[in-house]
């Protein structure tokens, strides 16, 4: 971990603002695939397009960074601003926009689906480095309990109990991040 | 015109950003995969849905005008059965294989779900048997196009010379394949079967019987599809293939064996 992957968001743009380009890195890094997959998942812009929205959208951040109220808002703030710009993008492009909220069958939306994605991105971040190494051994690259018993030397008996417990762990996490964010919009 | 990263006094910070974006563009599919496979991590199952009574969820309606030609899953039930009964084609003993374990899996998520109140992981329990569920049931489809690939690349091959070594290539790639899909569902039934052993172990009571029944559907699944690879590679008994499976069946087995026992 870098000195820097441990800051919050407003820290990072709170130093951002004294011109500090490591922390620009690190909150470029923090959100480069969150906004992709906005992009993506989202308003189902092509490679090329969503790297044109990608640029873009970094582009905006970083010039309009003194305008952002709350520095801890930075997640939503850079969420808003890609969604514009790929409402803006489809817009100009001649294509149709058929909904802001792209909604599947099942009536989740995909741009929910993104922010619970990166939700358990971040609650992973805040687990011991052997739950974040077993949960993406199992969910992320589809190892059997046999490999991953073979490749961390762990007996094949336990990996499903650790693996349950560092589940048990995320949701801790999850729910902690739940509270947070209802006691800071109250 | 929007900026682009040319303005001088931003430079330095937006080349950053452009070489995030490339970098970004290395592993996207990548980064994306997981994001959305992380999402998977049974977000619902840990947080939200698992948190259901132990009910029955009720009956999914299918949309049949939404179902792939090969889609068994989204099949009625005695439409699936009547399909494998049917003569010569999809699916067979490997989509069979797989749904065996994929029910094994869906009884483990049941019994850990029941047992929630005594037991403080059951919901990781829940999160893992529903992931191994739902990969083993994508390939009783998977096995299913792998077989039929097979048949037909055989039948090409026996109609054509036997000195055509492209024809022969595309066969052996396509047995392959056909091997590859039950040594995975092999190696879930004895990932199912550990999992059912585990909740066997720390499951409330009146459902420890259901864990057992779930080993050995288990079981049975990952033995037939250890056949089926032996059976479609044509392999010999040291092929690491095929010790592979047989590892998996024999781990299955294991556990099966040890939870009925315990049981009578």
């Amino acid at each position: 971990m870098t000195r820097l992957e441990g800051l919050s968001d407003a820290e990072l743009v709170r130093r951002c603002r004294t011109d500090d380009p490591a922390a620009w890195n690190e909150l470029v890094e923090r959100y480069s695939r969150y906004v992709y997959a906005i992009a993506v998942r989202g308003f189902r812009l092509g490679d090329e397009d969503a790297e044109d929205v990608f640029q873009d959208v970094f582009t905006r951040a970083f010039l309009r960074l003194e305008t952002l109220r709350d520095d801890s808002a930075f997640r939503p703030w850079i969420a808003q601003l890609t969604r514009r710009r790929c409402l803006d993008f489809l817009a100009g492009s001649g294509r149709e926009v058929l909904m802001e909220d792209p909604t599947t069958d099942e009536g989740s939306s995909d741009l929910d689906e993104v922010e619970d994605a990166f939700a358990v991105r971040e609650a992973l971040a805040g687990l011991s480095e052997a739950c974040q190494e077993i949960l993406d051994r199992f969910f992320a690259q589809d190892q059997s309990y046999r490999t991953i018993s073979g490749e961390l030397d762990i007996p094949t008996g336990t990996i499903a109990s650790r693996i349950a417990r560092c589940l048990s762990r995320l949701r801790d996490e999850l729910e902690g991040r739940n509270e947070a964010t209802d006691r800071s919009s109250e | 015109m929007r900026p682009r990263a040319s303005e001088p006094a931003t430079r330095g910070y937006l080349d950053l950003a452009g070489s995030h974006a490339s970098k970004a563009g290395l592993d996207r599919s990548d980064g994306v995969r997981r994001l959305e496979k992380r999402s998977h991590i049974a977000f619902a199952q840990v947080v939200g849905h698992g948190g259901e009574k132990c009910t029955n969820a009720g009956t999914a309606v299918v949309d049949s005008s939404r179902l792939m030609p090969d889609d068994y899953l989204a099949l009625r039930l005695d439409e699936l059965l009547a399909r494998v009964a049917a003569d010569g084609r999809a699916p067979g003993s490997g989509s069979a294989a797989a749904l065996t374990v994929a029910f094994a899996a869906s009884l483990v998520s049941m019994v850990a779900r029941c047992s929630q109140e005594s037991w403080t992981d059951a919901l990781g329990v829940v999160a893992q048997a529903k992931v191994i569920s739902e990969r083993v049931a994508e390939l009783a489809n998977t096995d299913g196009t792998a077989w039929e690939e097979a048949l037909a690349a055989l039948r090409d091959a026996e109609a054509g010379s036997s000195t055509d070594d492209r024809r022969d290539f595309s066969l052996e790639q396509k047995l392959e394949r056909a091997a590859a899909v039950p040594l995975e569902i092999a190696s879930l039934g004895a990932d199912a079967a550990a999992l059912a052993a585990l909740t066997a172990e720390r499951s409330d009571g009146t459902y420890r019987a259901d864990a057992a029944a779930a080993a050995a559907l288990a079981a049975g699944g990952a033995r037939a599809a250890a056949h089926l690879v032996l059976v479609n590679l044509g392999v010999r008994s040291d092929d690491p293939r095929l010790a592979r499976a047989l590892a998996s069946e024999q781990v299955a087995n294991d556990i099966a064996a040890r939870l009925l026992d315990s049981g009578r």
